[in-house]
Order: structure tokens, then sequence, then C-alpha cells
């Protein structure tokens, strides 16, 4: 008989030190409510003092949409209905972006109900914070938003706090970033000098307050290269996997750009075979986290655009992820996941197979896997002269050859109305990284309306 | 005497040419015609763009030191709130979708034959010099000049543009743009619509038509001039989340 389990490290177990934890925590949600006090209220009462009226300003969308999946069965995930995957979702989205500002103080949220015929409704708060101006370029904000960084389409190193498995690909650019949670933040935001921009904010993980998530803080600095038509930003954060990033991206001449994103993080999120490099797969190895908090991870994206003269633009990035498994950690997981998928296919071990199947699908939860990527897109305004804009893309793993390419096309109907239409396809074979998802062909049709 | 032969055939090729209508440039004639087009350094106003298929953009066009731009999207709904940053040859956009300011170039495109530097950039004397002037036969008993601008550097727009200006106050009439090579037409703008604008008469109508897309018409209407002083601030990428 054999088990897959989980292993924690031992700097996993001191994290969670309740007492120490607690108090620490209890202290910060002190300084916490302080802070908002004398940021926040304070000048809430000079802002009305100052100045008269509230203003306001709404806007939203109601997003209806079809999504199909043909869903494929594989070694990694034998029954994609069983294990949560659907072929056919009707979707509904509200979205109510509000803002509200009197003097120097601004109000802004964004509001979103998300119904679907075969998942659980949300209702989310995605950003709500109040923000002070005190000068023209120094402004105090309080509340949740969303703050990103980095400047690649494909895979984006700098957006070191998200998670890329929380986007949804079937939405367009303009809405894919945006309607996802922010993170509950005290910061500041300083401008100086037309060419220079500091930003900095502390999100601690308290009750309710980014639940689930460790304390996080982040500083950045962007100076802008006037002359040189170039950009640099460079910033420090604290996470669980704490690190150092750098984003620079230069314009030659009227058409070309060139730009890069790098992350030095502290540590690894990856599951491993415990066993040694060398010995024997078998029945009975299990999944051990790789947290290693002594060792700097690297990832990076370099990226290329070239934009013709007739608006098309093209985008060719490579992505590369030291924290991706290397061909040999690669290899192991792809042996047990077949052992398991055969044993599950002779009946062996009754429920075992599927449990581990379920754990290796866990850990292998990553929006990328591997350690080498090309990433291509291509963008039309509207190639064919009636106002329908075109976007393909396509995201290669460089190791095993496999990848996923997509199609957007999208057709505005009078002033607030815009149809779309979406289908991506996952390309490989046997046990190479796109095919173990089980959407072997996507598509989406929806309907977006703005208010 | 080889010599004196080749002097010879530059005096009589520089006549020719002046016999021609090619005459000498005032230093200054292109800021002319720039303060036509643009009331001051520091200004404001809005763009209504009409495609040939109808659609319709509203922007919002704020101007500082004359090389600084900030257009925000109005209209249509499905696009508002999209901004886009110029500073001298810089270009930033604001998608309030990726919640970032992102540099791209500046012929990323607006809509129809319009690019964004189109929009954002109302001065020619910054970007390009007057390699020649021509004159013109006269078709309306008005006096026509030609200005054969080139670019002065590689990062702007258009490698050539042929500005038609009428008239001792040079008013632009007709802007022929050319590709990098310079001899491949793009597009001609028609500066139309003069008006009384903050004391001086103006184009308030640019329709552009894209040669590159079967002669397809853009037409750009300018209104609310006013002479304002942003905030330099606004002019940050990182500003542009906070513009109402």
């Amino acid at each position: 008989m054999f088990k897959i389990g989980l292993r924690r490290t031992q700097s996993e177990r001191l994290d969670q030190s309740p007492w120490v934890c607690s108090k620490l925590r209890s202290f910060a949600a002190r300084i916490f409510i302080v802070i908002f006090v004398v940021i926040v209220c304070s000048p809430f009462q000079v802002a009305l003092a100052k100045d008269g009226t509230w203003s306001s300003a709404t806007n939203g969308i109601i997003h209806f949409g079809l999504e199909n999946n043909s869903l494929e069965k594989n070694n990694l995930v034998p029954d994609p209905q069983q294990s949560g995957f659907k072929q056919s979702t009707k979707v509904q989205t509200s979205r109510v972006d509000f803002k509200a500002w009197k003097g120097l103080l601004e109000f802004n949220a964004q509001l979103r109900l998300a119904l679907s015929s075969e998942k659980d409704s949300k209702a989310e708060v995605d950003q709500w914070y109040a923000e002070y101006s005190l000068t023209d370029e120094l402004f105090l904000y309080l509340g949740r938003r969303n703050v990103v960084f980095g400047q690649s389409y494909g895979t984006n190193p700098l957006d070191v706090f998200f998670d890329p498995l929380a986007l949804d690909r079937t939405l367009n650019e303009d809405r894919r970033r945006r309607e996802v949670n922010g993170q509950d933040m005290l910061g500041f935001e300083a401008l100086r000098s037309d060419t220079f921009s500091v930003i900095g904010y502390w999100a601690p993980s308290y009750s309710r307050l980014n639940q689930g998530r460790p304390d996080r803080a982040l500083i950045a600095v962007t100076s802008l290269f006037l002359k040189w038509n170039a950009d640099i930003t460079l910033l420090a954060f604290e996470d669980s996997r704490p690190g150092v990033g750098l984003s620079f991206t230069k314009s030659v001449d009227d058409a070309i750009l060139l730009y890069g994103d790098v992350s030095l993080r502290r540590g690894r999120d990856r599951f491993v075979i415990s066993r040694d490099q060398g010995s024997a797969i078998s029945p009975g190895d299990f999944l051990m986290q790789t947290s290693d908090h002594k060792q700097q991870y690297v990832e990076t994206s370099l990226g290329f655009s070239y934009t013709f003269e007739s608006g098309a633009t093209i985008n060719t990035e490579y992505y590369y992820n030291q924290n991706g498994y290397t061909d040999s950690e690669w290899g192991k997981i792809s042996q047990i996941i077949n052992i398991n998928a055969g044993n599950l296919a002779q009946g062996r071990y009754s429920g075992l197979p599927e449990s581990n199947l379920l754990s290796l699908n866990s850990a292998l939860r990553h929006s990328v896997v591997r350690r080498h990527y090309g990433f291509v897109r291509g963008y039309h305004p509207d190639p064919f002269d009636f106002g329908m804009s075109t976007e393909a893309t396509v995201f290669h793993n460089l190791q095993d050859q496999s990848g996923v390419a997509s199609l957007r096309l999208e057709y505005g109907v009078k002033s607030s109305v815009l149809l779309g239409v979406y289908i991506s396809t996952n390309c490989g074979s046997g046990m190479d990284e796109f095919r173990l998802h089980s959407n072997k062909l996507s598509s989406a049709l929806y309907v977006t309306v703005y208010l | 005497m080889n010599r004196v032969n080749t002097l010879s055939c530059a005096v009589l090729v520089v006549c020719y040419l002046n016999i021609n209508g090619v005459v000498h440039a005032e230093p200054d004639i292109l800021s002319r015609v720039d303060a036509i087009r643009a009331p001051g350094p520091n200004f404001s106003f809005e763009i209504s763009l009409t495609s040939a298929d109808n659609q319709r953009l509203k922007m919002s066009v704020r101007v500082k030191d004359q090389v600084k731009s900030l257009v925000r999207y109005l209209q249509p709904a499905r696009i508002a709130g999209r901004t886009i940053l110029f500073v001298e040859r810089n270009m930033w956009i604001y998608v309030p979708g990726s919640r970032r300011a992102l540099r791209i170039s500046p012929r990323q495109q607006v809509l129809g034959g319009v690019i964004s530097a189109d929009i954002a950039r109302m001065v020619y004397s910054l970007d390009y010099k007057v390699d020649r002037v021509e004159l013109l036969e006269d078709e309306s008993g008005e006096s026509r000049r030609r200005l054969v601008l080139s670019q002065k550097s590689k990062d702007v727009a258009y490698s050539r543009i042929d500005l038609i200006v009428g008239g001792e106050e040079v008013r632009p009439l007709r802007a022929e743009f050319y590709a990098a090579n310079g001899s491949r037409l793009l597009k001609t703008a028609f500066f139309e619509g003069y008006r009384e604008v903050l004391g001086q008469k103006r184009p308030t109508v640019l329709r552009v038509v894209d040669h590159m897309a079967a002669n397809v018409t853009t037409t750009l209407e300018y209104s609310n001039y006013s002479l304002d002083h942003t905030p330099a601030s606004y002019f940050q990428p990182a500003f542009l989340k906070r513009l109402r």
C-alpha cells in the first residue's frame, strides 16, 4: 500500500507558531486602525470643510457569456467531469465602478456579481478604498485595491502578489486583470519632478483582512528617462517569498518597444517527488514542499513589440521561470502520474490512485510548471475594415513543445455593446505540460453591455 | 576647368529651381503654422472623431509646455477612461482594466487612419524641419506654398510631411504624410472649418484620408478650446489612474 502526503518543512511550521503570531497581528491591527483614523478621518474633516459638494461618477458593465469546453481525459485527470470540469457554462457578470470625491478626498469602489449555471454565485468587492491628496504629488490611501507593475503581456513576473490562475482567460485585456480581488492595504504614492515616483504599501493579514494570504509589503521606485525614451522601475517586497524586482521599457523609433521584467525571490512554492534523484520511482513516494528559503529564484520575461503602419502590433516574449520544474523533477512527476494512472486503470489499491492523482493535480496548480517559454501576440484593431478587432496569442513551452493558442474577435455594436468570440486550444502530446489540462478546446461567446 | 564647369552647373540648377517656384524658407514659418493650430503652450480642448463606418469617439486633450499631452477617451462607453500620455517622444497608455500605465509606440492606432500621435502632437516645429518651400499655382486667388518637412529624428511618426499653407498668415490647408522612405504616401489631412477661436482663426475640423486603407476618411472636430494650466503631476504615467 502506498500513500501520497503533503510534508511541510520546519520553517513553515515555525511560521504558524500561534501565540507569537496572534500577538503580533493584534498589535499590527491596532496600529492599522490608529493610522486609519489619523490618515483618513482627519483629512475627511478637512476635505469637508474646504470644499462644498460631493461629485461622483458611476459606470459598469453587464456581461452575458456562453462558455464551452471540449474535455479530454488524460493520465492526470482520468475523469474531467468528476474532477469538477464543466463542458458548458452560462455566465452573467454585473460590475459597478463607483467614484466619489470632494476636495482632497476620493472614494473608489468596484463591486461585482458573478452568476454561473455551474458554479456558486459570487458577490465580490474587488476594490474599495479612500485616497487623500496631501498635495498634487503626494497621496495616501487605505482600503482594498489592485496595484500592478510590469510591462509583459504573456506572464508578468512583476505582478508579484497575484496568482495568474485567478485570471479568467476568456475575458479581454480590458477586464482580465480588473475583475479580481485586490488586497487590503495602507499605502502612499509620491510623484516628483515629472520623472520620478515612489509607491509603497503594507497589506497585513489579520482576521478578515487579506484572509488566507501572508503579511505583505511593497515599495517601488519608478524613474522616467525621457531623453532615452525609457523607464525603469525597481521594487522590493515582503511576502512568503520576499524579493526584489526590476522592470524596464524602451521605445526605439516610432514602432519598436523593448521591455523586460525580472524578479528575484527567496524560496520556492513547488512540490516535488521526495525520492532522491536516481532512485526508482515506485508507489510509496510522496510529494514534498520545496520551500527552500535560502535560495533565490529568478523569474524573467524579455519582450519586443513592433507596430506596423496599419496599426497591427506584434509582441514576442521569452519567459524564464527558475521556480519551475527541472527536466529531472518533471520526469519523476510524469512517472508517478503514469504509475497511478496505470494502477487506476487496472483497478489496483482501491481508491488510492484517484486520491494520489487528485493530490498531484492540486500540487501542479500553477499557471506554468516548467522553466522556458515563448509567447507571441498579434493584434490588429480592424483587419477586415468593418470595426472588428482581432487578437491571436500563442504561449509555448520551449522544453516539451506543448502550448496553448487562442484567437479573439471583438466587434463593437453602437457605442456601448461589444460582441466577442474567444477560442483557445491546447496542443502537445503525452505528458506534455499543456496536455495535462483537461480542456482540449475552449470557446466563449459573449455580449458585454457598457453602462 | 572641371571645377568651373561643376560650379556653373550648380548655379544653373539653383536658378532653374527658383524659376520653378522653389523659395527660401522663412526661419519661423513652421512655428507660425503651429501657432494657428495650437493657441499656446498650455491649453485644453475636446475632439469628436468620426470614422468612415460612423464609429464615434470623443476625447479630451490637455497640452502642457507644447511637448506634453494627455488624451482621455470620453466616449464610447466601452473604451471610456482609457488615457494616452505623450511626453516628448515617450508615450504610455492607461487602460483601466490593466491597472497600470504601459509604454507604447507612437504608431499605436486610435481609430481609422488616425494614430495617437496625430491627436496628441499639435506642433510640427518640434519634430520636423523645413527642407524646402515651393510656390504653388494660385487656384483660388490666394497664394499657397508647399513646405516639404523632414523628420528631425527617427522616433517621430512620419518620415516626411508635405504641408500646404495658404496666405501670408500661413494657414495650414493640407498635409501629406509619408512613410519611412519618404516616398510612399500614407495619408492626407485636410485642415478645414476655420473659425475664430481664442483670438485667431483656427481650423476646427481635420479630415484624414488613409491611403493605406482604401482612402477611408476619418473626421476630427475640435471644440471647447481653453487656455489651461494643468498641474505637472498629471503628466506622469503614475497619475493616469487618478484622472476623472
